[in-house]
């Protein structure tokens, strides 16, 4: 197994994703960039026909990685999405309430994520990332028709836009941003952190679940750009990884504080009624815990203690679902229900485009409240 | 014709069936109401219960992210 050394991980955050940074660079050198956003919004499934006009950078980028990498294993898949299916709702949760914060205690992580501006407007981010996993659990995700290929190339060059600006507007500190490790270190979060999130709230999932589901994300962080031979490769190793990037790099910031803020008030907005609000600070405190919690600024509320029942319920549910096969259909098709109305409410219906920024800020900012239309005042017309 | 001794003729059957049903709902409902705790009992029967729960949830692991935080947060305090 490889030793998990800072040395070893500080080599990692000098190295970006050379063939996407090479294809963005090609098409903003050649201002190709608009019209590549412009094609590629018709581009959405495997196997579909390229479009026709597109630069030649973009043309050969997407050849070379229309395929998912030959040492995928169908069987084991298979088995992630089964996985998927059964638990949809608690992964979801897990991915919202757990591997969310734990992308804003990472302080860098959070400071690129707000100078993206991609979470001034949490729902877009959320919306984007439920897609993603949504496209890669279908079962046709890999297959001639499947939407998530075409999607995750379209996330590969996005991140090497990101990277590309901010080191042409010298804003990152750091030599590379969206480096390796930091690739690393969010494929942890969204697999094995998920899988911590699931064991706290008490569901019970099996050893092949949890490694058919950690397979998928292995697969996923090589489609998306990551070095394969620097993926862990089992749960052991990502435990490692993951213990080792959380403690190299978790702390308090203010980015993370604001972040968490209007994710909270995001899934406020979900929950019908005020009466549960409450319920969603205190579920992401029992899920990360007190200390990452008084970093971001979770605010205490009365549900905290109640929170902790969370497991006794979901066990009761379980114990329902038991009983036979009507009640675990019954259970299945809310659980859709839920995740369906959760992203649809994040997406408001639409296809998330993933398009290359062509700048950071106008092209991730998104109108505030205030910017709602009102009616003009009634004028001061004159009686005649 | 009606027997004086209060006994029911044959023709009465279903009557007499009917009866005997309702006496014995009657007389379970009479030894179930006995058994039945009151709602007190109810109540320290449901708290006992849910303070075993919690204390069975409360001793569960701490959040793996917070055994983690408090790592970090001893190397934050060394730097």
């Amino acid at each position: 197994m490889t030793d998990y050394t800072d040395q070893y991980m500080d080599a990692l955050r000098l190295k970006g994703d050379p063939l996407a940074d090479a294809t963005v660079e090609a098409l903003f050198s050649t201002g190709q960039v608009g019209r590549y956003n412009t094609l590629m919004r018709w581009f959405t499934t495997s196997g579909q026909a390229l479009p026709d006009g597109l630069p030649d950078a973009a043309r050969d980028y997407l050849r070379a990685t229309a395929t998912p990498p030959d040492w995928i294993d169908w069987g084991v898949m298979e088995q992630a999405r089964r996985f998927f299916v059964d638990n949809d709702v608690h992964v979801s949760t897990a991915l919202s309430f757990a591997a969310m914060p734990a992308c804003y205690v990472v302080p860098h992580v959070a400071k690129l994520l707000s100078a993206t501006h991609s979470l001034a407007y949490p729902s877009r981010r959320m919306a984007e990332t439920g897609q993603f996993t949504v496209y890669l659990m279908q079962p046709d995700a890999f297959q001639a028709g499947g939407r998530f290929l075409p999607a995750a190339q379209k996330v590969r060059l996005l991140h090497a836009s990101i990277r590309r600006h901010l080191k042409e507007e010298g804003r990152w500190p750091e030599p590379v941003a969206i480096c390796q490790e930091d690739m690393l270190g969010g494929l942890m979060m969204f697999s094995i952190q998920v899988l911590d999130a699931l064991h706290r709230m008490g569901i019970h999932i099996t050893a092949e679940g949890a490694d058919a589901y950690y397979y998928a994300w292995r697969v996923v962080g090589a489609i998306l750009g990551i070095e394969p031979d620097t993926i862990p490769p089992d749960l052991e190793a990502a435990r490692e990884f993951s213990d080792r990037y959380m403690v190299r790099h978790m702390g308090p910031s203010p980015e993370g504080a604001h972040l968490t803020r209007q994710l909270i008030d995001l899934y406020e907005e979900v929950v019908p009624g005020t009466l549960l609000d409450p319920i969603v600070p205190a579920l992401i405190r029992y899920l990360i815990g007190d200390t990452s919690a008084d970093w971001l600024e979770v605010p205490r509320t009365r549900f905290d203690s109640l929170i902790r029942i969370a497991p006794a319920l979901l066990g009761a549910l379980e114990w329902v679902e038991d009983r036979g096969p009507w009640a675990e259909q019954i259970s299945d098709r809310l659980g859709r229900l839920v995740t369906m109305l959760e992203l649809s409410s994040l997406t408001r219906g639409r296809v998330m485009h993933y398009a290359i920024p062509q700048e950071l800020k106008p092209d991730f900012g998104v109108p505030s409240k205030t910017a709602r239309w009102t009616p003009p005042p009634p004028t001061a017309v004159s009686r005649s | 014709m009606a027997q004086s001794d209060g006994r029911a003729g044959p023709g009465n059957d279903m009557l007499c069936l009917a009866a005997g049903v309702a006496d014995l709902v009657a007389e379970g409902l009479r030894v179930m109401a006995r058994r039945m705790p009151g709602p007190a009992e109810v109540r320290q029967e449901l708290r006992a219960r849910g303070e075993l729960a919690l204390r069975r949830n409360g001793a569960a692991p701490e959040a793996h992210l917070e055994v983690l935080a408090r790592r970090a947060a001893a190397r934050l305090g060394d730097g």
